[in-house]
């Protein structure tokens, strides 16, 4: 029983560790720990235990301006679609640039998906017909990209109604274990300039990582109880 | 050895990277046309545990799913380059120009290529040309006449020189160049950026022009790092670094508080 308890607070541990680690990570969804009680009938007794379980917390998460025009962030729900080699992911760091394709591109040169496929915005790399002089990328707050106040393509903002159904895949990406769940309703709107900060609260964190370690301390003292019980059972009775 | 020990110590060399180029960008406070950057930080893959798995006595099969994900740490993925103008500042020397708006200067290197530049810092060297602190000339290469008494930089990028015998002559236009993509440009130190295939191909134009800042003359620009927010962004790093540490700690205690399970 200790040692079960004990390794579930090592995996809170590690949880929380995450967490921390990634406080400065932009984009970053905090893990929330549950856990979950489970009962089992083991020869007539009922044995209850604890199984930790994680879920992505949504949690909004500070923008900050940055005054680059490729960067965005949704202010409110959803997701930024990408397509990194073949594979579909949702994020929420939105720190973009172009390739020399003129791709919307992410940090890990992953294609950001508008509504008919990659962005490609390669006209931004034209003159302008006007006048001569460079294009401008103006991005409104409903996600459709201008050039020139010229409409190119929309960014696919996904959300999620139940949050629970997304699984993490590392670089800030998500994946959803059940397309049907994905609707473009609801969502925030976006902010050209911004970037979106991670949603780790240090002080939460703090607290969970004195609690696991105390936990995991008295765990020990209760195994150690019960070793010195064992041990009595053993030598005194066996002395009789 | 617990998963949290090594997670910890990935956010510490995270934070870490970030401080180097806090550190980075603070010492090059006074540096004329220098761009701040900031670290991009990215969370690490995860490990995905079923639920029953948790406990081994576990006989039933419920919820196979994978219920709990922890996560490997974060680490460092890009330095992100802002662009924004930094203040002008007057100097009163001739030679020195600010742009003021977008553009480049362009600068011929010695093996022809062209870098960009915001530092306007320019001087004549031996032979009169105009070159920056490297002595690398303005691409075009305006040459001075030896006899010019004052040089004159209008806001358009005209370079005019005033004769002895009190006569203007045009020795010259400085060009700007512009890109689409700033933030794929390349720095190669010594305040010079280069054109990848990430920023695009350059524009040319005349300063004042649409899209193009406008030339001052005897005046820099300054970096456009902000001590305030590097001191602010200093603070949030060290004390993530701190945070971490702590947790490095944590781990370490309970490995300890197993250790000593066994009397």
């Amino acid at each position: 029983m200790q040692m079960q308890a004990m390794q579930v607070l090592q995996r809170s541990q590690d949880v929380t560790a995450d967490n921390l680690a990634n406080i400065n990570t932009p984009g970053f969804k905090g893990n929330k720990l549950f856990y979950r009680m489970m009962t089992e009938n083991m020869n007539g007794t009922e044995i209850r235990r604890a199984v930790p379980m994680s879920q992505v917390n949504l949690d909004q998460g500070i923008l900050e301006p940055t005054g680059n025009e490729f960067d965005v962030a949704i202010n409110g729900d959803g997701f930024f679609k990408v397509m990194d080699g073949d594979q579909e992911y949702l994020t929420r760091d939105g720190r973009f640039s172009l390739n020399n394709d003129g791709f919307l591109i992410n940090n890990n040169g992953a294609k950001v998906l508008g509504d008919s496929g990659p962005i490609q915005l390669s006209d931004l790399f034209q003159k302008n017909n006007e006048n001569g002089g460079p294009n401008r990328l103006e991005i409104s707050k409903d996600g459709s990209l201008l050039i020139n106040g010229i409409p190119q393509d929309k960014l696919q903002i996904i959300n999620i109604n139940d949050p629970s159904l997304l699984q993490r895949q590392g670089s800030s990406y998500f994946t959803v274990t059940d397309e049907i769940e994905l609707s473009d309703e609801g969502t925030g709107r976006v902010m050209q300039g911004y970037f979106e900060k991670g949603n780790v609260k240090p002080l939460a964190e703090m607290v969970d990582m004195m609690r696991n370690m105390q936990m995991f301390e008295s765990q020990q003292r209760a195994m150690r109880t019960t070793d010195d019980m064992l041990s009595q059972v053993t030598n005194r009775l066996g002395k009789i | 050895m617990p998963r949290a020990l090594s997670t910890a110590a990935l956010g510490m060399s995270a934070q870490q990277r970030s401080v180097d180029n806090i550190a980075n960008n603070l010492a090059n406070v006074g540096t004329t046309g220098f761009k701040r950057s900031t670290i991009a930080f990215q969370d690490l893959f995860y490990e995905n545990i079923a639920s029953s798995k948790m406990g081994s006595s576990s006989s039933q099969s419920s919820n196979d799913g994978p219920s709990l994900q922890i996560g490997h740490g974060s680490r460092a993925v890009a330095t992100i380059r802002n662009f924004m103008q930094g203040s002008v500042a007057e100097t009163g020397n001739v030679l020195d120009i600010a742009i003021s708006g977008d553009g480049f200067f362009q600068v011929e290197m010695p093996d022809g290529s062209i870098a960009y530049s915001r530092d306007g810092n320019f001087s004549r060297d031996a032979t009169g040309l105009l070159v920056n602190n490297s002595g690398l000339p303005i691409a075009g290469q305006i040459e001075v006449p030896t006899d010019a008494l004052a040089i004159e930089i209008g806001s358009d990028g005209t370079v005019t020189a005033l004769l002895g015998d009190n006569t203007q002559v045009d020795i010259g236009q400085i060009e700007l160049a512009k890109f689409a993509n700033n933030g794929g440009l390349d720095a190669i130190g010594d305040n010079l950026f280069i054109e990848t295939e990430g920023s695009g191909l350059a524009f040319y134009g005349t300063p004042g022009s649409e899209g193009f800042g406008v030339i001052r003359q005897g005046y820099l620009e300054q970096s456009n790092v902000d001590i305030v927010t590097e001191m602010v962004r200093l603070i949030e790093a060290q004390r993530a670094y701190e945070t971490n540490s702590k947790m490095v700690q944590a781990a370490e205690d309970m490995m300890s508080v197993t250790n000593s399970i066994k009397r």
